[in-house]
Order: C-alpha cells, then structure tokens, then sequence
C-alpha cells in the first residue's frame, strides 16, 4: 500500500515535468501548425543556462526560484529569436521541410552546447532545502518532489487564465483555429506567432530548470524528452493543453508502475498505451480533428517511366558498378557497398513517402529490425548467412505490417511523430534487452566462408541493393503503384473508383518496411556488427533528408539522393569533429533556400 | 424501372438536421436534378447515397438491394459512379492513366504488382476519353488541364467502371456558360443512350431546366418539391426559398 | 472610397481574374453581381490580401494597398466578411467580437458591443454561447458583427443571405441599410438579383473573371436582355 503511494506521488511528481514541455510543444504546434523538433533542445538549454544562473546564486530557495524563473525568460527569448530568424519562413513550407529544418536546429544546438558547457554531465550542489524529505505513509518523500506535484496543475491553471481571460490568449484561440481570418481581421499573425512561440520555448525552459536539481544538464536530454513529448501530445491531442496534462499523468503513472511491474518494458508499455489510445481516438484524448493547414497542399508533378536517355544513364551506371570488384580495392568495395545499403534504405523510404503520401520520421525502426535479425540469427541461433538475410526482410516487413495497421489511418504530421515514437522503442528495446547485447550491440557477424572475399561480398550486396531497388521501382510503375499514387493523388476519388486507400496504404508500408529491413540485414553482414546507434532518430534523418535531396516527386530522387548523400556524410565525418553543427547548418541552409520542396516543386499562390 | 430508391433518409451534426426524411427514387436512364439553397442538405444526401456517410435513419437501395452504409468502395463494385464538386483527378498522371487507373480498379486488377501499368486498358482508355472528347489531350499530364477538361476528364474516369448509377455533385461549376450545357448534353445523351440512372445537383438553372427530367428541390434539409421543369418553375414555396422573383 | 483598376488573381484550378475593375463611391452599397464562379469571391479575397493579387491596383482612400498583408489592409479601414462565414467555432460570441476589436476612427462613432447586439438584436441573448453552436443566420450575423468591431470604412460582404431563411434575409437586408445610413461603404458579392436590388445603389455585373456591365442598380433591372444573358432569372 505505501509503496503503491509512493509510486503515485513519483508519478505526479513526473507528470508535472512531461506536462511542462508537452504543454510548450502544444501550444505552438496549434497556433503555428509547427512540430517543433528542437522543443527538446529548448528544454536542455533552459537545464544548462539555469545551471550557468543557479551556481552563482545563493542557495536560498528565493534565489533558486529566481534562477529558474530568469533561466525560463531566457529560453523564451531564444525562442523568439528562432521564430524570427528561421520559422517565419517556413509557414507556407510542406510541414515535413519545418519538421526537417527544427531537426537542424536540434543537431546546431547539440554542437553548440558542448561547445559552450562541455561534455560532462553537470549536478547542481544540492542545498539542504533541496535534499529535506516528508514523512508519508511511514516512508520518506523527497519534498522537491512535492514542490513539482503542485507546479503543473498550477501552471495548467495560469495558462487557462491566460488563454481564457485576456485578449491575447482570445487571439490566440481563434488564430488555432483559423489564422488567416484572423488576420483578416486586423490582427499582426507574427506579433502573435513570436510570442506564443517564445511562451512555448519558456515553458520548455522552465521545465528543463526544474529538472536539474533531481538529475542534471546532459547532453542526451533534447532526445529524450522530444520523444516523451510528442508521446504525451499526441496522446493527450494535439493543440489541447488539458489533454496535454491528462496525457502527461497518464504516461508518468504509467512509467512509475511500470518500474515496479515491468521493469524493462516501460517503452514498450508506454507504445501500447499511445496505440490502445489512437485506436479509440484517433486524434487523441481531447483532440479533434484538424482542418488541414490551409495552402500546405503537396505539389504533384507528374511521373513518367524512365526515358531512354536516362534508362542508358542507368545501365551504365550499373555496368560500371558490377565492373568495380576488377577495379577496385577492398576499401572502395567497402564504401561502395555502404552506398548501396544507403541506397535501398533511401529507396525504400520513397516508396511509402512519395508515390505512398507518408512522410516517416522512424524509418531507421525497419532498417534495424532487419539489422538485429539478420544479427540475432548469425550470432544467437547460428544461423547461415541467406537465412538472416531472409530473416531480416521478412521480420521487419512483418513489423511493419503490425504497426501500419495502426497508422495508415492518420496522416502528415500524426504519422510522422508515431513513426518516430515507435522507431525510439525499438532503439529502447535494443538498448534495454538483453539479447540485443545492449549499448554494447552485436559484434563478429560475418558473411559465410563463400562470401568472405570483399569481391564476392560486393557482388551479393549488388544483387540484393540495387535489385531491390530496382525491384520497388517496378512495382511503383505497376498497376498496384498506380493505384496508390491514386490513393495519394485523390483519396476520395481513388475510393469512388472502387480502391481501398487505407489497405493500399498499408501494404506499401510493410513493403517499405521489407526493403528497409533488407537493407539492414546486408549492412550487418557488411559491417559485421550492429549497435542501438542503427535505429537513432539521426538514422532516420539520414533516409529522409536523402530522399528530399534526390526529389520525393521524382522516381530517381533516392538513387541520386542517397549516393551525394553518403558521400556528403563521409566527407564531413573526416573533416571536422563539428559534423552536427555542419550538418544542421546545411540542412536549415537548404530548407530556406528551397522552401516549397527541395525537388523544386513549382511556387504556389498565396491562397485561402 | 426503378435504378435507386432512398426512404426516410436522416441525417444529423451535432444536432442540427442536415438532412430530415428524405425519399425519391431514380428511374434507369433518367436525370434528377437536386436543387435548393446552399445548407439545404445537397451534398449530405450525395453522401449519403454515395456511401461517404452512414444515413441515422433511413435505407438506400440500388436495383432492388440493400446498399444503406456501403463504403464508396463497395458501392462502385456494384454500379455506382460519382464526380466531386471539388474536381478531384489524379494529378500525377497523364490523362490516359487516369481512365486506366479506373479500368484497372474496375477489373481488380490493382494488387497487381508487376508488369507496367500504362500498358494495360490502353485502349479501352482511349476510347472513353473518345467519348468525352479528350482523345486529343491523352497523354498531357492531369495536373495542368484546364477546368472545363479536368471535368469532362473526371466524367470519364467515372464512366470506365460501366455505372448504372452515376451521382454528380455541381458537375458544372465553375464553368463558362455554353461549357456547362455541353456537357451535360453529353451525359444526357450517355444516361439516355446506356440507360444510366443520374442524380445531378447544380446552381445553373439553365442547365437544370435544360436537361433534367425530374427535379427535386430540397429546403433545410426537406423535400419541399418535386417534378418537372414547368412544375418547379411554378411552385411557390420554391420560388420563396429559392428561384426567388415575383 | 475603393477603386479596383486591372485585377489579375490566381486562384487554384477554377478561377481565375483576368482584370477586375470597378470603383465604390464612399457611403454607396455597390453590388458585385455574378454567377457561381463567376470571380466574385476570388475579387474580395484579393482586395483583402487573402489572395495575392498577380496584377492591378487596389486603391483604398488614395492608397494602393494591393500586394499588403491582409492585416494592415483590415486595420487601414477595409472589413471583410467571408461567405463562409469562418467564425471561430469553440469561442463565445462576445470572445468573437473581441477578436474583432480594433481602434476607433476618426469620423465614425465606435461599433460597441451594445450598438451591436442593437443592430443584430437575436445575439444579445446568446453573448456567451459558443458559437459553433448557434443557427447558420445568427453565425451570418455574428460574423459581420465581428467586422464591424474593426470599425471598418468599408466592408466587403461576401453573399450574406446565402443559405438563410427568408425572414433573416430581410434582417440582413435591414442590417446593410443600416450600415450604409452610419456612412460605411459596402461592397456586395451576391448572385441573388432580388436581394441585391433590395439594398444596392450601383451594380457591376462580373462574368468569367472580369466586370462587363457596371452601373446604376435600376439600369440593370430595366435591362432584361442584360439580365437573361448574365444572371439567373
């Protein structure tokens, strides 16, 4: 019974933190109808630059307060800066580009910080206030815990007065649900958007401050709370501020009996939840339907079969490549053989995101299931070769077939946060398990005797990469690729014709999910290793920005995408230890300087 | 012979009644033309029969069977053809893949993985866009035609499953005057020809008075009158709510 | 007051403005008169700011506003009220016409929500109900009630009596003429000949994207050949 108590106040205690950033995230992603990608950053930033604030302060608890509070203006005020120097922009930009592009923040962000406070860990000095402790049900509670129980549903309440009792917070409803009248209306839309943009950031500031004296600033944060909070909005629905603290008590309960009873699987746990949840509700807890953002409309080009000129390229290409074990070393081979596997995965991922219509931000999760499965059946059940390599496909088309029964129902931003969220749990579930080996992975998977020469390895990795992606491409040019193009193009027209949109849908998800998981396997057996790292939110990235370099518009957008890409990469790695920084640079580099579509989709009138 | 029959159709939103009891049938090779103000309950009654929405009360049935909650999918298996008021084509392909899109959806080919699309129903294709008039525009690309083809394209792409039913919600809209009376002079002749049944909705009355045989006129979600030409151009609560004039 | 020179707008597949002109003299109610996807909508969407004019002027008390932010066009004195109404669902009536509120004019006396719930009498009662749930007339009512808060000069009424009961049609009839009487200009987009004759000073007749008749409104019901050319009657 007291343990149970506990458990209840641990869990409140973490309601009221998730509920802080979940509470940011919501209130901008309503007003702006941005997913704000780097709200995890914002959330480290205010635990860093309140440390910076907090160890030259007294150690009164009015002084800490005072900390926290400046540490959360502070934060806001990065977060108003950001809105003015990169978000504005992209409001008339597909909403996968601003996705992309506060993925770019997040990577500056990361580099900058361990540029500014270092790469340790950094605890606060704990005061005795800090530390002191209540006696409840005959157990000890920590009374900072208590302190945090009570300052969610406090600033629940302070929100609601401030969305309900002032003309700003009228505006700022009537703008969520149709900014374009209100701008008719007299009203300046980006005095507004800065300033919900920087009450955002600051909640996520002041969440991060709070944070620090039971933990402390690191590095991982940004990613960790990212994906606790797009959890706990899509749950609670996105927009809603009281479904954002249902969510948030439900997730944190959740987590906090979820150790007592099933220590290991509290991701797993905290999925099942989400899924049961959307299920019944699709648009979450106290969610509602959103009208589509008005003028986001996907341009469409139109896609024809290759024309001779660049079928001849193609085949020249592939001659080439199938020349290349007569010419090159092992190294070349070893970089080629990465650049297939890169390949696939970006092929795979346009399939489902292109002629499919859904944008994945947790594509990596079929990559490493193929990745782990080839792994597990080399290493675990002795398996040969072709049998992980059929093992890898098979299981992450599987699935990926489980899951997109889930989500091929939901659309643009909805899948692509619950793609993400399920790509974090199995990245859990390989960190946390035993059998995945933990952080340490799987290592000493090597190819069977008859493939252990480079030249052969090559060889095979040809034949199953690049077949594999000419093999998707043939079937995007089939009769079951046109009819999901037409279920992209005209959903309801598609279903007036006689199509099932939803199950075209979903077999072009566990197809892309087959081809990814192959491409995992064959990168297993390439690298003879496989670690939690194959599944990160940046390998997912990695497919998706090679797919908006090459063109989602274009059939032979991932081929290009992923071979510059790859290359790119390669180059940046060697060159500097600031890759992230580079690479987010380069990536908000490129969303602003192609803002309706890197394909170079054609420029759309401002409409209604 | 009766094609469609809808009895005591209901249909609320959150409590307002967008459509309350409505029944009429459709006669094979007969157009019925559905007018009445915006609001009155036009496009929830296409829906209702097009199977985009489940009716609260009320049954639908096509050819003597029972059609009622159907999804459109299922629904253009058994006849039943349609065209949005929001012209809806399939932007990323060519014209002729359109109408072949259609025919292979109508021959189950679609799970079909293998083998090029824009091979098959070649044409077949070419002969409805015949029908249509567009032979001449197959191979542009659907994205960029103008109104009045997308259309006349989207009429064409219905008519690839063969309806015996065929609902057009304001087929016409947007269109320049002696446009519109072409083409649904067209589908007169087609519904007259094939003996498609069609239930149009239009705000054009010229075309309304021109080509339908029967027209129902629908106020607040009511059937306040039904007949012919000569016979709504008389009725007085139609000229109250609607036509307007002395 | 308002005068719109060679109107080029863009606006998806269907419509589209091949130079637009017409002039509103201040105080008079001139009506935009045309069919279903004639450009009516498209033309006030454009004087807003709502759709980017591609071509032409838009002068506002002497000022080009065209290519501006919809914004400062609203608060440099131009009311817009949308035909489909876009009143904001989950507010209550009095948070819609504080969404409104803008400073008074000079030269006009400032719209209250008292003056208001006087114009519009049957919203007095429903002040603090949501107002996605209120009847389609009383929604009509509420969002040029929310207009006029802006204090507008001159407001664009897109077809106001669309969709309404007759008896409500004859309260915004009533309403316009009010309107006019306080000296705010209106300019009317409508298709319905009898309500737009029985508030409207001058007509311009708008077919295919472009005015091809503009005069007095009782030029145009003399006119019978014009009318069965262009309009539905």
């Amino acid at each position: 019974m007291d343990a149970i108590l506990i458990q209840l106040l641990t869990g409140l205690a973490g309601a009221s933190s998730l509920f802080l950033v979940a509470a940011g995230l919501t209130v901008i992603f309503g007003v702006t109808r941005v997913v704000n990608f780097a709200h995890g950053s914002l959330f480290m930033l205010g635990a860093y630059i309140a440390w910076s604030i907090l160890v030259h302060l007294p150690r009164a608890p009015g002084w800490h307060a005072a900390g926290v509070l400046l540490a959360a203006l502070a934060t806001a005020g990065i977060g108003a800066l950001l809105e003015i120097g990169l978000l504005r922009r992209l409001y008339r930009a597909p909403e996968l580009l601003q996705l992309l592009a506060t993925f770019g923040v997040l990577l500056v962000v990361q580099d900058l910080t361990l540029l500014l406070w270092g790469p340790n860990d950094l605890a606060l000095p704990r005061p005795s206030w800090l530390r002191g402790s209540v006696a409840i049900a005959g157990a000890r509670f920590p009374a900072y815990d208590l302190l945090l129980i009570g300052i969610g549903p406090l600033v629940l309440a302070a929100l609601w007065l401030l969305f309900s009792r002032t003309r700003w917070g009228t505006l700022v409803r009537a703008a969520t649900q149709d900014r374009e009248m209100v701008a008719a209306l007299g009203v300046d839309q980006s005095v507004l958007f800065t300033t919900v943009f920087a009450l955002g950031a600051g909640l996520a500031g002041l969440g991060g401050a709070l944070a620090l004296p039971d933990g402390s600033a690191n590095l991982q944060m940004d990613l960790t709370v990212i994906t606790d909070a797009f959890v706990v909005v899509v749950v609670g629905g996105m927009g809603s501020l009281p479904g954002a603290y249902l969510a948030a008590l439900l997730i944190a309960l959740l987590q906090a009996f979820g150790v007592m009873l099933l220590p290991n699987a509290t991701l797993v746990l905290m999925f099942v939840v989400m899924a049961a949840v959307l299920a019944v509700r699709p648009h979450g807890l106290l969610g509602r339907a959103l009208a589509p953002a008005r003028g986001e409309a996907q341009a469409t080009a139109l896609i024809r079969p290759a024309s001779p000129a660049l079928r001849g390229l193609g085949l020249a290409v592939l001659a080439l490549a199938m020349a290349a074990p007569f010419l090159a070393g092992p190294f070349v081979l070893s970089v080629l053989t990465e650049a297939l596997v890169a390949m696939l995965f970006a092929a795979s991922l346009h399939a489902m995101m292109g002629p499919g219509g859904m944008a994945s931000f947790g594509h990596a999760a079929w990559f490493g299931i193929g990745a782990y499965a080839a792994a597990l059946a080399a290493k675990g059940l002795l398996m040969p070769m072709p049998v992980g390599l059929l093992l890898g496909p098979l299981l992450a088309g599987a699935a990926a077939l489980a899951f997109g029964w889930f989500v091929v129902r939901l659309s643009g931003v909805y899948l692509a946060m619950l793609t993400l969220a399920f790509a974090q749990i199995v990245w859990a579930v390989a960190f946390q398990s035993d059998l995945t080996g933990g952080d340490n992975g799987v290592l000493g998977i090597w190819p069977d005797a008859w493939a252990q020469d480079p030249r052969v390895f090559y060889a095979l990795a040809l034949v199953l990469c690049a077949g594999g992606t000419l093999g998707l491409r043939r079937v995007l040019f089939s009769p079951f690729g046109y009819a999901l193009r037409a279920a992209r193009d005209a959903p309801a027209r598609a279903e007036a014709i006689g199509l099932w949109p939803a199950r075209l849908r979903l077999a072009a998800f566990a197809l892309a999910g087959a081809a990814a998981g192959l491409a995992g396997a064959v990168g297993t057996y390439s690298k003879g290793s496989v670690f939690p790292t194959t599944i990160s939110i940046s390998r997912s990235v990695d497919a998706l920005l090679m797919v908006l370099l090459g063109g989602v518009q274009t059939m032979s957008g991932p081929i290009v995408g992923a071979l510059a890409y790859t290359g790119l990469y390669d180059v940046l790695i060697r060159a500097t230890d600031l890759w992230r920084l580079c690479l987010g640079l380069i990536i908000i580099a490129l969303v602003l300087a192609f803002p309706q579509g890197i394909a170079g989709a054609a420029a759309r009138d401002r409409t209604a | 012979m009766t094609a469609l029959r809808a009895s005591g159709l209901h249909k609320a939103f959150g409590g307002v009644q967008a459509v309350a009891g409505v029944s009429f049938a459709i006669g094979r090779g007969e157009m019925l033309a559905m007018i009445g103000p915006n609001g009155a309950g036009k496009t929830t009654c296409f829906d209702l029969v097009g199977g985009q929405l489940r009716p609260d009360a009320g049954r639908v049935m096509l050819d003597g069977q029972d059609i009622t909650g159907q999804p459109p999918r299922a629904l253009a298996r058994r006849g039943v053809g349609r065209t949005f008021q929001i012209t809806a084509v399939f932007a990323s392909m060519t014209v002729r893949e359109n109408v072949q899109v259609a025919l292979q959806a109508h021959h189950r080919r679609f799970w079909r993985c293998w083998g090029a699309a824009d091979a098959g129903f070649r044409d077949e294709a070419v002969a409805l866009l015949a029908q249509v008039d567009m032979q001449t525009q197959a191979d542009r690309a659907a994205g960029v035609l103008a109104y009045g083809d997308l259309k006349r394209l989207e009429l064409a792409v219905a008519l690839a499953a063969g309806p015996r039913l065929l609902l057009m919600d304001e087929p016409t809209a947007g269109m320049a005057p002696a446009e519109r009376t072409a083409l649904m002079a067209l589908v007169r002749r087609l519904a007259h020809g094939r003996g498609l049944a069609v239930l149009f909705t239009e705000h054009d009355m010229d075309v309304v008075f021109g080509v339908a045989d029967r027209i129902l006129v629908l106020n607040r979600g009511h059937l306040i009158a039904e007949g012919d030409a000569a016979a709504i151009r008389a009725d007085a609560r139609v000229r109250a709510v609607y036509l307007g004039g002395p | 007051m308002l005068e719109i020179v060679g109107l080029h707008s863009r606006y998806g597949l269907a419509h589209i403005l091949h130079g637009v002109s017409f002039a509103a003299a201040a105080g008079e109610v001139l009506v935009l008169l045309g069919r279903n996807g004639a450009g009516k909508s498209t033309t006030l969407k454009s004087i807003i700011g709502l759709v980017r004019p591609a071509a032409g002027r838009v002068r506002f008390d002497g000022v080009d506003v065209a290519g501006w932010e919809p914004h400062r066009i609203a608060r440099a004195g131009l009311g817009y009220v949308p035909e489909d109404r876009r009143i904001f669902a989950d507010l209550t009536v009095a948070e819609n016409l504080l969404v409104g509120r803008q400073p008074a004019r000079p030269g006009l006396a400032p719209w209250t929500e008292a003056r208001l719930f006087a114009l519009f009498p049957n919203l007095a009662t429903l002040r603090d109900r949501p107002a996605g749930r209120m009847s389609g007339g009383e929604q009509q009512m509420l969002t040029i009630a929310r207009t006029l808060m802006g204090n507008p000069r001159c407001i664009l009424l897109d077809e106001p009596a669309e969709g309404l009961a007759p008896v409500i049609v004859a309260q915004m009839a009533q309403a316009i003429l009010a309107l006019k009487a306080e000296g705010v200009t209106v300019v009317l987009a409508e298709q319905n000949l009898h309500f737009a004759a029985s508030v409207g000073d001058r007509a311009a007749v708008i077919e295919t994207g472009r005015v091809i008749w503009s005069g007095p409104m009782a030029a145009l019901q003399g006119d019978a050949a014009l009318r069965a050319a262009h309009l539905h009657l």
